[in-house]
């Protein structure tokens, strides 16, 4: 019985030392991780921005970040005006995560005021290397995915593969052997279009909107009611400027 | 070593040039599939079978004379695995993806098992196998199967294959009658018999490929129940499940499988009964693929599956020894 | 058995990976590109080196009852330790090696050392020892991971050789850097020592 108590203390002695080891080694990586990653969230917004606003004005873009709900997931994306005190927002910014083929893909997508895309980066995927991920791969001696490429210019809101509407002016090719993973793109692409769509027109706020029948996406817009008259009234002073 | 007790496939206890005439008639029997890859598929067909059976050859060859054995290039398995692998290409694939795969198959399928008599599984699959997990875009893509009878212009009109064609149809709306769908492609059952449709460039002629089994099972070189109950199940099976038996033995490699790749004396169980029983698994797997699986095709996977199991199958339909009265127990 | 060969031993001839066939999960599945490989193989040797020392140091303190699970546990915050280092500032090796970061922690090669070596030898010995066993797992996993991505996807560390040489229209096996590939390459190179240990032997015998 004593041996058993003496056993158990030199464990529990060990696992706390661990423990605390850990503790104080987290708290010293855990600071360079968040700074990390908002470093990375910040180059993949100015990436998928690149080209809407002058080179000088990309370091001092404000950011306003809108928390919606969709589907029960919480998603988040950004309106982008060119400082903090402009009025008028320019672009929108947004993160979707759809399931691929293997895995989540992660997709940031920026597109101007009317939801046509600028540019878009696959963040994180999982997909089978020589299919799936051609998705982010770069052909030698380019600069850019060739895949990511293909959605310039195209309509956030109606961006489709090519095989499902062969007619559309918003079609994008499918990468060979991996329609899922292409599939699984433009869909992210369409839901996160589709809400923010919703937000930037309706004066009511809708419970449901139909994205397409497989997803029913739902936006709880009471939380953002007030945005909603200053996005108006931005929008007005955008278009005075023009 | 218990080398007494194993029960290996058969030929058994033969001289060199048996296996070499068995061989060596194999591969002229495939002379009417090659010359239908010819008239169907043009001169790039041809030139795929050389390419296969070229590099076949040579890596038996220099693997041989690598591991200082004799070499056995002459009794002509190599070169079957190459006609094989050859025939089952389609007709835009590069040639140096069905070099790499013939290298594939002789290397890793043959030789490294021990060289002929010792693999499991049929190296002209392995190498198909491969290439098709290697290359799916060239081996499996619409893009890469060509029209018939347009091979001999420089630029090959791509078209899907029958099987490709009706999966499709099938996945976008699964009330369609496959003959419905063929119908529409204007493709006839006589089509599929002589082999003027899309495909692998030596398995769309159930003619020219069955003109080369009854000559081996003539000879005595191909046990007649495997393909016979391999193509019977299949028709049975789909016949029952609701769809176009005809169609399904018709179409893709069913026929250069049966005919060919699951009478392969080294990977085939030896007894009449364990032969059956392969024959019967190879239907249903066949079947299995083809209607609920994601590929249009099950043949060749179904072939290396069920190769696996001959060694299970040998060991439970081991025939009665001569002379053995089975004691009842008490 | 001096120090030099104490070191070299876990090279090659008690390779971790190709001689005693530990830690073949890791071996298998992360060697899809050099990078991988050698950034596995680093993390694994830091983990390596910090816990057979610290075992050897406490060797005396450590009941042998409950000795397997207090090397889990001194494992285990090594990993946890590179992991967050990895995350903090390689970034792009931590996503690529992923979930088998936090599984080095099973991974038997540590264990293995912990148990067989650190827990009887004097500390300076077994830090020569895990840097030697260190060093041979990751000639290991390069040696597996260049095999396949070369055949997987023409290219060595990045390096595209088939366009840099300007051939164009090559495409790699996509099998070889798919989990077939890490079993066809593991046993080929088993095969190829095996192969040439029993070669090696014959022409001793002869002798």
């Amino acid at each position: 019985m004593g041996n058993i108590l003496k056993l158990s203390g030199i464990l529990f002695l060990v696992a706390g030392i661990a423990a605390g080891t850990l503790a104080f080694y987290n708290a010293f990586t855990k600071p360079e991780i968040d700074k990390l990653n908002a470093r990375l969230e910040a180059e993949a917004k100015q990436y998928v921005l690149e080209g809407m606003f002058k080179p000088g004005e990309m370091d001092d873009l404000y950011y306003e970040e809108v928390d919606v709900e969709v589907n029960g997931r919480q998603e988040k994306f950004w309106k982008v005006k060119k400082s903090a005190s402009h009025p008028g927002y320019k672009a929108f910014v947004f993160l979707t995560r759809q399931r691929g083929f293997d895995g989540i893909i992660e997709t940031m997508v920026g597109t101007d005021k009317n939801l046509k895309i600028n540019r878009i980066k696959v963040i994180n995927h999982s997909e089978t290397p020589g299919l799936g991920a051609e998705v982010s791969t770069v052909r030698y001696g380019e600069d850019e995915p060739y895949f990511e490429t293909w959605f310039k210019g195209k309509s956030a809101l109606r961006v489709v593969v090519e095989k499902d509407d062969p007619s559309s002016e918003d079609r994008v090719q499918s990468i060979t052997g991996a329609t899922i993973t292409t599939k699984a793109i433009c869909d992210g692409i369409n839901e996160m279009a589709l809400v923010i769509d919703q937000f930037r027109k309706t004066t009511a706020a809708p419970k449901k909107i139909l994205v397409d029948p497989k997803h029913v996406v739902e936006v709880d817009f009471s939380k953002l009611r007030e945005d909603q008259e200053e996005t108006e009234s931005a929008e007005e002073t955008d278009e005075e400027e023009k | 070593m218990d080398k007494m007790l194993i029960v290996s496939a058969n030929p058994h206890i033969r001289d060199k040039s048996s296996i070499a005439k068995i061989m060596h008639t194999v591969n002229l029997s495939l002379l009417p599939a090659v010359f239908a890859a010819y008239w169907f598929f043009g001169v790039r067909a041809i030139f795929l079978i050389l390419v296969a059976v070229v590099s076949c050859v040579l890596t038996e060859a220099a693997i041989q004379k690598f591991r200082k054995i004799p070499v056995t290039v002459s009794d002509g398995s190599a070169i079957l695995t190459g006609l094989l692998l050859g025939l089952n290409m389609p007709g835009n694939v590069p040639w140096w993806i069905v070099m790499l795969g013939s290298f594939f198959a002789i290397a890793i399928g043959k030789q490294a098992f021990g060289g002929l008599g010792f693999n499991i599984f049929n190296p002209a699959l392995i190498g198909r196998a491969f290439m098709v997990a290697s290359w799916p875009v060239e081996m499996t893509s619409n893009a890469f199967w060509t029209q018939p009878k347009t091979g001999l212009s420089m630029e090959a009109v791509s078209s899907a294959t029958p099987l490709n064609m009706v999966k499709s149809a099938l996945g976008s709306d699964p009330s369609l009658k496959t003959v419905d769908i063929i119908r529409d492609a204007e493709i006839s059952y006589l089509d599929l018999f002589l082999g003027n449709v899309s495909g692998c460039v030596g398995e769309t002629s159930f003619l020219a490929l069955l003109i080369g089994v009854i000559i081996l099972i003539a000879f005595g070189y191909v046990n007649w129940r495997v393909p016979v109950i391999y193509v019977g199940s299949v028709f049975v099976l789909t016949w029952i499940a609701g769809y176009d038996p005809v169609f399904h033995i018709l179409a893709g490699g069913l026929a250069i499988g049966a005919f060919y790749m699951a009478t392969d004396m080294v990977t085939s169980p030896v007894s009449n009964k364990g032969n059956i029983i392969f024959a019967l698994g190879l239907g249903f797997l066949t079947f299995a693929i083809r209607i609920w699986g994601g590929y249009p095709e099950g043949v060749s996977y179904s072939i290396l599956l069920m190769n696996c199991t001959v060694p299970i199958i040998n060991k439970f339909t081991v025939p009665k020894k001569f002379g053995f009265v089975q004691t009842k127990k008490a | 058995m001096n120090m030099t060969q104490n070191l070299t031993k876990g090279f090659f001839k008690e390779n971790p990976v190709l001689v005693l066939a530990l830690g073949l999960c890791p071996a298998l599945a992360v060697t899809t590109s050099i990078t991988n490989g050698l950034g596995m193989g680093m993390a694994s040797t830091a983990v390596l080196i910090g816990s057979s020392t610290l075992i050897s140091v406490i060797k005396r303190f450590i009941p042998s009852n409950i000795r397997i699970p207090i090397f889990i546990v001194i494992i285990a915050s090594f990993v946890t330790m590179i992991d967050l280092t990895l995350q903090a500032f390689l970034p792009e090796l931590s996503k690529s090696l992923g979930l088998f970061i936090p599984l080095i922690v099973v991974n038997c090669m540590i264990l293995g050392r912990a148990e067989a070596y650190a827990s009887k030898n004097s500390v300076l010995k077994s830090v020569v020892d895990a840097l030697g066993m260190g060093i041979g797992f990751t000639i290991a996993l390069v040696l597996i991971s260049a095999v396949r991505e070369f055949f997987g996807t023409g290219a060595l560390y990045g390096y595209p050789l088939f366009q840099l040489m300007g051939i164009e229209g090559f495409k790699g096996s996509i099998m070889m850097i798919l989990p077939p590939g890490g079993f066809l390459t593991m046993g080929l190179i088993l095969a190829f020592m095996q192969w040439n240990k029993q070669r090696k032997e014959k022409k001793k015998e002869v002798k």
